[in-house]
């Protein structure tokens, strides 16, 4: 029977190959036959295939990872986040606890008004948040009622005036006075847990004087 | 850990000041055509944006922004407890 050379690397050690059958030889010739074949030459190829194919998934997930993270990023920074209040300020609208959900658009948008709850960052401790009502924007005149007297503020150019719901456990600005608007984070427009206490936030249960600047005297 | 600093200044209130915690005494360099914390007051971490570190544009003002500051202007007093 002729013996058919075969081409460059194929070259087997089994004289049962030399039988000349095309088939087998084609067969043998593939990668795709690692095990059965006796070659270090075929099996090197196959293994760098291999390799080949495990580097791209790894690659594609890493990309999948960071098309994620930038996505969950632009979610988190432009529409909104869920927020984990503790305290007792913010009682009877929100209890410790509870979970609530933030929108960061009017807060870009610069459409923070009066009677909205907002989540801040700490004026004197950056990496703290604080959840308040907005009970004075730039320009209006906030009464401060005390035991014996009153006493009016008027809120300066670019900050707001916070209180919390429970004006007999909070600290906020009638202890610190008004807070800039480029320390607010977000609205709160949702409160998601508990669940028998989901929707949306009630209006101020306390009777606040507020004398808006458009407001004649 | 309670760290302070009380700094002078040039055209505010008072004349010395004891920064509050959390914020910052801010002040341009070419104090007199400047609006900065002596117009303003100590201005909160919380606003801060970012830091200038070099200088880009134009190409024959590139440098590395260094921090230093001006030679009587530090703080009297800084504390730590």
């Amino acid at each position: 029977m002729p013996h058919l050379p075969l081409p460059s690397a194929a070259q087997c050690s089994t004289s049962e190959v030399g039988s000349g059958h095309w088939l087998l030889r084609l067969l043998l010739q593939t990668p795709f036959h690692l095990g059965s074949l006796g070659t270090s030459e075929i099996s090197d190829k196959g293994l760098v295939k291999m390799f080949r194919g495990l580097l791209g998934k790894t690659l594609g997930f890493i990309g999948y990872t960071v098309q994620y993270g930038c996505i969950a990023h632009c979610a988190f920074e432009y529409i909104g986040e869920f927020v984990v209040c503790s305290g007792p300020s913010m009682e009877p609208t929100i209890v410790s606890n509870d979970i609530v959900f933030s929108e960061r658009m009017s807060r870009h948008l610069y459409k923070i008004q009066k009677g909205d709850i907002v989540i801040a960052k700490s004026q004197f401790d950056p990496t703290m948040n604080i959840c308040k009502r907005v009970i004075g924007v730039e320009g209006d005149k906030v009464s401060n009622h005390s035991d014996l007297f009153t006493s009016h503020t008027y809120v300066p150019k670019g900050h707001v005036w916070l209180e919390g719901d429970n004006l007999k456990n909070s600290t906020d600005s009638r202890n610190y006075g008004p807070i800039p608007y480029g320390l607010i984070r977000g609205r709160v427009c949702l409160k998601l847990w508990p669940p028998h206490t989901f929707g949306t936030l009630g209006e101020n249960p306390n009777k606040q004087i507020v004398k808006s600047s458009i407001d004649s005297d | 850990m309670l760290v302070y600093h009380v700094a002078r200044t040039l055209g505010y209130k008072n004349r010395f000041v004891r920064v509050p915690d959390g914020h910052f005494w801010i002040e341009g360099d070419h104090h007199g055509h400047s609006l900065d914390s002596n117009s303003f007051g100590p201005v909160s971490v919380g606003l801060l944006h970012g830091r200038a570190s070099h200088i880009i544009w134009p190409p024959h003002r590139w440098q590395k922004i260094r921090p230093a500051l001006p030679p009587n202007r530090g703080p009297l007093e800084t504390s730590e407890d």
